[in-house]
């Protein structure tokens, strides 16, 4: 087992190092602002951290003959600097030494001019983290109890009602849900904010601004769980040995208690537990529309402004929360069933 | 079991206690007969017809209910997608700026619901002195003539300019976070003449406004002296709390200070408002202020009290400059000059869009329009004799009502100008008064064929991906789960690594290396899109590739591809279908999904695309974002679910056990 866990997270490691690698090159390859961002003296300080990181020359100093590959820019002494931005793979060779070295993934450019990279996602991590750990909490028993409630009562109408729900609300597209509680919680009752409460806010106001990011991140999630645990307990509840278990005396309800539901929650819980790595991950699209400033907004916001650094590190944050959810998943499933053997040989 | 409970109780019911009664039958050999005495027999041919796989799955298939309302809902979209764009010949191309915003319209006005009414609220009412008839709302904005059930509803304070307020409050003051602490109000400049009594009186107003404060503040006279520089003389030096109206003899005070001077240049008033306490924004509310003077020269008087207000809503409505020229009774101010509780008559009222836009409007045509209306013979005009030669000939057909005046433009050629009544529709060249199911949006556009198209685009998308990704994904699934081995092992790697990239990664890389077109997006769902069929091929294949028929046409001599082709995928098929057509409504929602983000297809529109841009108007025109909402979740549900019912059709044995 020991072997196994040691083998998938060296695995994991190299597919992330390559995945970063393919998105770093292809993202270095984008023009990038070519003649400078500003003329604000901030600016040079971070002309000059590019040369000491190494990702760009100082031609200040030489003959500047090389046209518009230059960044070039005027000091309040009015002297003229020029950079020269280095070829990709030298970009890529100094970005790896850098983040092994220094811990830096470079420096943003639009978003807080010349701040570590790092440090940006870092700030915007704990409000998307919270975000979801709130709705992990409320959706997870929520999903759980209607699955079993539908699986127990399976063919009546309250399993109708719950099935056909649950079919609806998986169709329809998150943007959708969030834009219509948003119209109709928001604006039409005018019981919360329309928008992420800012830092100003009163504390009651704070805690009303979290109600609409959490039922919507809650629809998805709720529904996808109802489903899975009913479609589980339908399976388990006409097995033999749920038979077997009546047969012996069991009452239904400790038949249910004792086998079914243990059973039943074999292939749930490795998928709760990677749900709780994916709480790190903001949902671009909530964040987006409703302006929390979390990491989904920073990505769209970074995006849109050509801000290629904060993008990497955000891309590999997704990246790794991905990768790590699938060893988790795998994982769990060894240590709750000891029958399953991961990544045993036929 | 419940039946045969129920039987057995009834049972007892009827016979509880007497003992059943048993028949004897006795059967002889004559009783028997031999059916077939014939040397051979042969098995009967089987009455019932032979069914295929295909046949059958259509039977189960529409033993499905929701599947098959599913698919019939499925039908119309697609359907609707092709003929809608066809059939409806509005141009959605060219912005029509005369019909902008018109609500849905399904049913003829006057329904109360879907009917191309909009009902309003709290809007200034505008009174009309002279014809009452032309009292309501603003007609800049509103054609009165499609008005229906104008209610006054009350008085209403506005805080923002407004030409139908009255009264409030000059609001002067600034944010508690400026940088900037010192804020006043001044006049533009006038000449005083301290040779005749001169007054000024302020009236200020004391309110609790919410956020703000009420700021002390400092008055000053300023002039200019000989040599052109401000001079000031304090007429309240220090700062004061004192919101009570004030007066001041401006005669008195500047003779007391200068004995001889009688002509004061570029005079102002100037109210100084405290901001330093930044705990909250602060503001001087000022209600009027007047000058006065009891000159008898008539144009010095006009000149002093031009500056004077008495109604805040008017004074902040001045205007700075008309063309080049600084109008006298300008205010000046340094910080926020708002208004603030403005009285106002609101008015509630429900409004036609469609007759507000096509109905009966009154607008000027030129001389070639009527002209050809006559020579038409839709009505008679004589430019000479003017309006009341006007006489309609055909009134089914021509888009005048009356001509209300005729003005003649001079110059060289003599041409007219009419100022009419008209059916605008007509006049647009339509023949009846249109009706957008959708309603139209912010450009004029007509929503129902936008929309349609945009379901064009998505679902076209979504079948280009889809079979792309079904054929490549087959390919790769078939070869890694046929050949297995090494060659199993690498694919897999470049799988895994392929399917690490989040999604979001991948289809951005693309949009920013190759651009936002249609192209571009295939390509980037495609990118990863496959994998799930390679997966459930791979699956399949070594399901199948052990068993003996295949065995069987290996020892025959059969080549991989006969065996791949010919054994394998038919017994493959329908689960690998069913994936693929579950794959459709999963590439329109990411589409739809990368769209809203603002990062969609540039120059098309796409059910994404559509709601992106439609966003900023929930609150204010909410059938724009509504209509393709429910497109586009009908779209996914009703595809869902065929795909579900299609799946338990093809594969029964994937179906929960017992439906």
């Amino acid at each position: 087992m020991r072997k196994y866990v040691i083998q998938r997270l060296v695995l994991a490691l190299i597919t992330a190092f390559i995945i970063l690698s393919l998105t770093y090159i292809l993202v270095a390859a984008l023009p990038i602002y070519g003649g400078g961002f500003g003329k604000e003296s901030s600016m040079f300080a971070y002309y000059q951290d590019q040369v000491k990181l190494g990702y760009a020359l100082d031609f200040s100093t030489r003959q500047a003959g090389l046209g518009t590959e230059l960044w070039s820019f005027v000091d309040n002494n009015g002297l003229q600097h020029f950079w020269y931005k280095r070829p990709i793979l030298d970009l890529y060779f100094n970005w790896i030494k850098n983040i092994i070295t220094k811990w830096d993934w470079g420096r943003s450019t639009f978003i807080k001019l010349n701040a570590s990279a790092m440090s940006i996602i870092l700030q915007r991590l704990p409000v998307s983290m919270y975000l979801n750990i709130i709705s992990v909490i409320i959706s997870v028993p929520l999903g759980i109890l209607l699955g079993i409630w539908a699986g127990l009562k399976k063919n009546t109408w309250i399993d109708h009602t719950i099935s056909t729900l649950v079919m609806i609300f998986i169709s329809i597209p998150s943007f959708v849900v969030i834009t219509f509680l948003i119209w109709i919680l928001g604006y039409q009752l005018g019981w919360l904010p329309t928008q992420w409460p800012s830092a100003i806010m009163p504390n009651s106001f704070k805690v009303l601004g979290y109600i609409i990011p959490v039922l919507s991140l809650s629809f998805g999630s709720v529904c996808g769980y109802t489903r899975f645990v009913r479609a589980e307990l339908c399976e388990v509840m006409s097995s033999e040995y749920l038979l077997l278990a009546r047969t012996k005396g069991l009452t239904k309800n400790q038949a249910i208690v004792r086998h079914a539901l243990r059973n039943a929650f074999v292939p749930i819980l490795p998928s709760i537990l990677a749900e709780f790595i994916g709480v790190l991950g903001g949902s671009m699209i909530l964040e987006s529309i409703y302006g929390i400033p979390g990491i989904g907004f920073l990505y769209i916001t970074a995006l849109n402004n050509k801000d290629y650094s904060v993008l990497m590190v955000d891309m590999a944050v997704f990246t790794m929360i991905g990768l790590v959810a699938g060893i988790v998943l795998d994982l769990s499933y060894g240590f709750i069933d000891p029958r399953i053997r991961m990544g045993a040989k036929k | 079991m419940k039946k045969k409970n129920d039987d057995f109780r009834l049972n007892e019911k009827v016979t509880p206690n007497e003992p059943i009664k048993e028949e004897k039958a006795t059967v002889t050999d004559q009783d028997f007969q031999l059916v077939d005495t014939s040397e051979y027999s042969h098995d009967q041919k089987f009455e019932t017809k032979p069914t295929t796989f295909l046949k059958d799955s259509v039977k189960r298939f529409s033993k499905n209910k929701s599947s098959v309302v599913a698919t019939y809902i499925l039908g119309i979209l697609l359907l609707g997608s092709v003929v809608v764009p066809i059939v409806d010949q509005s141009n959605v191309n060219v912005p029509s700026p005369y019909q902008i915003y018109l609500e849905p319209k399904l049913f003829d006005a006057g329904t109360g619901f879907w009917d191309g009414t909009r009902s309003y609220t709290d809007i200034a009412y505008y009174e009309d002195p002279i014809n009452p008839a032309k009292s309501g709302p603003d007609p800049a904005d509103f054609n009165l003539n499609a008005v229906s059930n104008l209610k006054i509803t009350g008085q209403k304070y506005v805080n923002s300019y407004s030409k139908f307020a009255k009264g409030g409050y000059v609001k002067v003051g600034r944010k508690g976070d400026d940088i900037n602490d010192d804020c006043y109000i001044e006049n533009i400049g006038f000449t005083l003449d301290t040779s005749v009594a001169n007054s000024v009186d302020i009236v200020f107003g004391e309110e609790e406004i919410e956020y703000t404060q009420l700021a002390p503040y400092r008055i000053d006279f300023i002039y200019d002296d000989e040599f052109g520089s401000e001079d000031t003389i304090p007429l309240v030096a220090e700062y004061s709390r004192d919101y009570s109206p004030r007066s001041f003899d401006l005669t008195a005070v500047l003779t007391a200070a200068f004995p001889a001077k009688t002509i004061y240049d570029n005079a102002k008033i100037s109210i100084t408002i405290d901001c330093t306490d930044k705990t909250a924004d602060s503001c001087v509310l000022i209600s009027s202020i007047a000058f006065a003077t009891d000159s008898a020269d008539a144009d010095y008087t006009a000149a002093v009290t031009l500056p004077n207000f008495t109604d805040a809503n008017e004074m902040v409505g001045r205007p700075y400059k008309d063309g080049n020229k600084i109008l006298k009774n300008y205010w000046n101010c340094n910080g926020d000059k708002y208004l603030y509780k403005a009285v106002m008559t609101a008015c509630s009222f429900t409004y036609d869009t469609y007759a507000g836009a096509y109905g009966v409007k009154e607008i000027v045509i030129d001389q070639i329009t009527m002209k050809n209306y006559k020579d038409r013979g839709w009505c008679e005009y004589n430019f000479r004799t003017g309006p009341s030669s006007f006489k309609i000939l055909n009134a089914k057909k021509c888009p005048i009502i009356e001509v209300l005046s005729q003005t003649e433009s001079s110059g060289s050629i003599v041409t007219y100008d009419l100022t009419c009544n008209v059916y605008f529709y007509r006049y647009k060249g339509m023949s009846s008064m249109p009706r957008y199911i959708f309603g139209t949006d912010r450009s004029g556009r007509d929503m129902l064929k936008y929309v349609f198209e945009g379901l064009r685009t998505s679902l076209l998308l979504g079948i280009i991906t889809s079979a792309i990704c079904f054929i490549f994904g087959l390919c790769w699934g078939a070869i890694s789960g046929y050949f297995g081995g090494n060659v199993d092992l690498a694919m897999e790697r470049f799988t895994d690594i392929l399917n690490g990239l989040p999604w979001i990664v991948l289809m951005t890389l693309c949009i920013i290396h190759l651009g936002q077109n249609f192209a571009v997006f295939a390509l980037a769902l495609c990118l990863t899109g496959w994998i799930g069929t390679s997966a459930t091929t791979r699956t399949q294949f070594y399901r199948f590739k052990g068993r003996e028929y295949v065995l069987a046409s290996r020892t025959l001599g059969a080549s991989d591809m006969r065996l791949i082709f010919k054994h394998i995928l038919p017994n493959a098929m329908g689960t690998i279908i069913t994936g693929a057509v579950l794959m459709i409504p999963g590439v329109i929602f990411s589409e739809a999904t990368i769209s809203y983000l603002g990062l969609g297809l540039k120059g098309m529109s796409s059910l994404g695309v559509i709601l992106s841009s439609n966003q900023g108007e929930l609150l204010s025109h909410s059938y724009l974002l509504i209509f393709p909402s429910v497109i586009i979740a009908l779209l996914e549900i009703s595809f869902n679910l065929f795909g579900n019912g299609l799946r338990d059709a093809i594969n029964p044995t994937l179906k929960g056990e017992d439906e």
